[in-house]
């Protein structure tokens, strides 16, 4: 179904009590079906230090680690911390208030889920919500990522359809469509560069004279 | 006046049940009437053209300015009826010709 709504590149959620073989086994079916994959974990830290230990367990073995950010000092710092990809807030806070949240100089993806707003009955307040912190972060001048944040495959819309969601509200159709795409696609090309023999850092990489 | 100019959006329906016509096409109308408002439904000039039940495809026609406004109404319809579904645009496109041709439907 995923490829039919036009998706090329999924990431996939995994727990870290899930086996390497398990996720190889899952991400080798979207192979299957055409699709690329990249794997993702999400944490959800309490405080600073659990984050700092989670981050060293996981980074290694996800391509994209994103963190719920409920608590002040968890945000500042994965705002701040290289080893976060996406940040993103959660669904139950009566008001996302990125615009405090967030320190200045920090730019990490903020990522909205449309899944927040599909799960229960409240459609239009959950809307008015999601829009109001999107306009938050643009205001911030912090890149987002619009994604499905899908638990199961009826949760899941088409990459086009999440971007009119946002952009009849009146954000910028080109800026809804980066979001949907361009945007999570240069994350994940990133991740993938870093699965390559060659990597070494951000920037370096080993090359092979030729003989 | 002027005539309007129109889209005609394919869309796939994912559902544990199969909803006849009439329940479909009201549930469509009635996530743009929740968005958009009667006006917004009504500038939309929405109309059901085709849905094959067995492969849950069907085509929907609109006004050229309200394309955005159909996809964001349909990617907010979690039910239909009793039972919840899915609906996604497959493409939109400027005739039922070229649609039909794609998605090799008969009118129904």
């Amino acid at each position: 179904m995923a490829a039919e709504m036009g998706f090329s590149l999924v990431g996939l959620t995994f727990d870290t009590s899930i086996s390497r073989e398990a996720r190889m086994t899952t991400t080798n079916f979207f192979k299957d079906q055409g699709l690329e994959t990249v794997t993702r974990i999400d944490l959800h830290p309490k405080n600073r230090n659990e984050l700092l230990t989670s981050l060293r367990k996981a980074r290694s073995s996800f391509d994209i680690v994103s963190v719920e950010c409920d608590a002040k000092q968890v945000t500042s710092l994965a705002f701040r911390d290289r080893r976060v990809d996406l940040v993103f807030f959660s669904p139950s806070r009566r008001k996302l208030r990125v615009s405090e949240l967030t320190p200045g100089r920090a730019k990490r993806t903020v990522e909205f889920n449309i899944a927040d707003i599909l799960n229960n009955d409240f459609v239009d307040s959950n809307l008015r919500r999601l829009l109001s912190a999107i306009w938050n972060t643009k205001r911030k001048h912090l890149p987002f990522v619009i994604s499905s944040g899908a638990t199961d495959c009826l949760l899941m819309r088409a990459p086009k359809d999440m971007a009119a969601v946002v952009s009849i509200m009146g954000l910028d159709a080109t800026q809804a469509l980066d979001a949907v795409s361009s945007i999570p696609f240069s994350l994940a090309q990133k991740s993938l560069e870093k699965r390559g023999q060659r990597f070494v850092s951000n920037g370096v990489e080993t090359v092979r004279p030729r003989v | 006046m002027n005539k309007q100019s129109r889209r005609y959006l394919a869309f796939r329906l994912a559902s544990d049940v199969g909803p006849p016509r009439e329940m479909l096409f009201g549930e469509i109308e009635n996530s743009l009437r929740r968005l958009f408002g009667e006006y917004g439904v009504l500038e939309a000039s929405l109309r059901l053209i085709a849905y094959d039940a067995e492969k849950m495809i069907g085509i929907v026609r609109c006004s050229h300015p309200s394309v955005e406004r159909l996809r964001a109404a349909v990617a907010l319809t979690t039910r239909i009826g009793e039972h919840r579904a899915v609906l996604f645009i497959l493409r939109s496109a400027g005739t039922i010709a070229s649609l039909k041709r794609a998605f090799s439907l008969s009118l129904a």
